[in-house]
């Protein structure tokens, strides 16, 4: 379905058709719950997250600017609600969680440029360690690294669902990327 | 290197989204609708209470004013004064107190008291939907 398409169906769901809204939230909650799954830490409450996401979009529609993506507007909010839910749980200055910084956990900041055994990239439970290892990045790298290489988002959409330049996100991006790969060889050689 | 560890994760099986959560969705997006139109209601009814206070206020004085100037404390004070004589007179005199009474304005504050009543009555109902609606049990069933 195309933008135009969801600026449609949230048209007719305020001029009163209500099962729009729902065709436009079944095709996003996937992707949505998705993205909150990989991004939330274990303890969190992601269908709780998800709902109050959908929620909050319902009661702010009016306001949407139809012209721009439905896509990165839900999930704008939904990165929203988690980082508040994360704020509640663990008091951390907000800029922590959308910086690159680390404070005093070891930061693997070189990208390791050794070659990654094919043992490791084949195993077949590498998925598995792909989603353990993804919960070892940051918030900030975790959002960019799902948004992007999961999630399908341009840099460009992921700059605007965070409110950070798109130079700034491909620099985390590749940081995110380079951690994963040393956090693989560590295993590897450990 | 980079392009292997791109593809694993673009190739990460996606979770499934629990069965039943659209529609915990569209109960939690209902159940906002209906809060937010009682608060919408509770806040027309306070207001048009609080404008409603004034008025009555303005018409207590000016019907305890009418009172004071009128002829019913008089003729009150006679009758209680003189009992006898307004037990034989009783129908004149019953027709002189109520000629003395400022009708008008008893008319306004008694309007204004039943209608003073009848919005705090609906403001309780507001509030009782609303407890309601936030109550464990509601909110248990509309997670079903």
């Amino acid at each position: 379905m195309t933008p135009e398409n969801d600026a449609q169906l949230i048209k007719q769901y305020l001029k009163g058709d209500e099962q729009s809204l729902r065709v436009l939230y079944e095709k996003y909650l996937s992707s949505v719950f998705n993205f909150i799954y990989r991004l939330a830490p274990p303890e969190f409450d992601v269908e709780d997250i998800v709902q109050e996401a959908f929620v909050k979009a319902w009661i702010n529609l009016k306001k949407f600017d139809q012209s721009k993506s439905f896509k990165t507007w839900i999930f704008t909010i939904a990165k929203n609600v988690l980082f508040d839910q994360i704020k509640k749980k663990q008091p951390i200055a907000f800029s922590q969680l959308e910086s690159d910084e680390e404070g005093n956990v070891p930061e693997l900041d070189i990208v390791d440029s050794r070659p990654l055994a094919d043992e490791v990239l084949n195993a077949v439970d590498a998925d598995k360690r792909f989603e353990e290892l993804l919960q070892k990045l940051n918030p900030a790298q975790r959002v960019v690294v799902i948004s992007h290489a999961i999630e399908d988002l341009t840099f460009s959409e992921i700059g605007e669902i965070l409110g950070q330049p798109m130079d700034t996100v491909k620099t985390r991006y590749r940081r995110a990327i380079g951690k994963l790969q040393g956090y693989l060889n560590q295993n590897n050689h450990s | 290197m980079f392009e292997r560890i791109e593809a694993i994760l673009r190739n990460l099986p996606p979770k499934q989204v629990p069965v039943g959560l659209i529609a915990k969705i569209q109960n939690a997006i209902q159940k906002e609708a209906q809060l937010r139109s009682l608060r919408r209601r509770a806040v027309a009814f306070a207001t048009s209470f609080v404008v409603l206070a004034g008025f009555m206020v303005a018409y207590w004085n000016m019907f305890l004013g009418e009172m004071s100037n009128s002829a019913f404390m008089a003729y009150l004070k006679v009758i209680l004064s003189d009992y006898d004589v307004a037990l034989v007179y009783w129908k004149e005199m019953a027709l002189s107190l109520l000629e003395s009474l400022p009708v008008v304005n008893l008319i306004a504050v008694s309007l204004l008291v039943f209608f003073g009543l009848s919005l705090i009555s609906k403001l309780l109902q507001i509030r009782s939907q609303k407890t309601h609606l936030n109550h464990p049990h509601h909110l248990m069933l509309s997670l079903k």
